[in-house]
């Protein structure tokens, strides 16, 4: 056996995890190196080290696991009805994002005034009188009065 | 299936029998923490993650089919809760040995300070092993479990798991050299 293989097989030994035949081949390579003697004296070392570091005794018994149960049962609960809440929250945005949209990408038109109308704005009675200030233009005649002010055309 | 006591008790729980759980969690609790402590080198840290696998088969109850001893079907939940820790925290606190544990198991002051750096040492060097080193390491040397029953609990061949293992060693090895020679 060479030297390395030995020494796999001595951090194997620490945990009594060697088969019969891995044991005998490494007590026959100890049996006849010295250096391996030492590298194995110091590996026994390096984990009879790690007994040094004890766990300490934990402080929570099955009480306490019962009350983390029902901690647990309560806050799976709640989280729940925030979930609905949030939801609808976030539909509800997205509806109002939606209608906002909507309002402004399609402004609402303005009603055009009928002629009628636009005949009594600028102060004549009738469409009629208006086709006929336009063939007698006289910009005199056409100055209307409207709710006391004059309207100039 | 022959089923081990453990796991009778577990299909019991199963079948709504609930009582029985505290059995198993009373068996079962203190190593438990004692493979997290391991892991995560915080008490507490390793008492919240015995909690939650504990808890995590208790609300699994229902569904429980015994497919393999119930402590490696415990023992993996809480491997598994404490290598997602260990990858969240990335660095592990360091906490002291507790002065007062220590000062009463011996009434020589230098030998218990002696005792607790050395331990603070080992601490140290164990715990800056990557997690599944650490891990490999806490089943087999600390808690005695063979080669197959921690390949097993930790989901790896038992191939990766020596390859583990001897890396650990070897970084053990030089972490403490300074305290061997």
């Amino acid at each position: 056996m060479r030297c390395a293989d030995a020494r796999k097989l001595m951090w194997r030994a620490q945990d009594s995890a060697l088969s019969e035949i891995d044991s005998d081949a490494l007590n026959g390579h100890l049996s006849q190196c010295a250096e391996c003697i030492a590298e194995r004296d110091a590996v026994t070392q390096t984990m009879g080290l790690l007994d040094a570091w004890q766990t300490p005794q934990p402080t929570r018994n099955y009480a306490s696991f019962l009350q983390r149960v029902q901690r647990d049962q309560v806050r799976r609960q709640k989280p729940a009805f925030r979930r609905w809440l949030a939801g609808g929250l976030a539909t509800a945005s997205i509806v109002c994002g939606i209608g906002l949209g909507f309002l402004t990408a399609y402004p609402v038109e303005q009603p055009v005034p009928s002629e009628n109308e636009l005949a009594s704005a600028i102060g004549l009675h009738t469409f009629g009188d208006m086709i006929e200030s336009a063939i007698h233009y006289d910009p005199d005649s056409t100055v209307g009065v409207q709710n006391g002010k004059e309207i100039d055309l | 299936m022959q089923l081990d006591n453990d796991a009778e008790l577990m299909q019991r729980v199963a079948e709504g029998d609930e009582s029985h759980f505290q059995d198993l969690f009373d068996r079962h609790y203190d190593r438990a923490v004692a493979i997290a402590y391991r892991s995560l080198g915080d008490l507490d840290a390793a008492e919240d993650i015995a909690m939650e696998g504990f808890a995590r088969i208790y609300e699994a109850r229902r569904s429980y089919a015994p497919t393999a001893r119930f402590t490696t079907f415990l023992f993996r939940v809480i491997v598994n809760l404490c290598m997602n820790a260990a990858k969240r925290r990335r660095i592990v606190t360091f906490e002291t040995l507790d002065e007062s544990q220590s000062a009463a198991r011996d009434s020589d002051p230098a030998a218990t300070a002696q005792r607790k750096e050395l331990c603070d040492e080992v601490r140290a060097a164990v715990l800056s092993l990557p997690p599944n080193q650490r891990m490999a390491l806490a089943l087999t040397r600390y808690e005695h479990m063979s080669y197959a029953e921690s390949a097993e609990v930790m989901n790896i061949s038992l191939k990766a798991l020596e390859s583990l293992l001897h890396r650990a060693k070897e970084n053990l090895r030089k972490k403490l050299r300074h305290v061997v020679e």
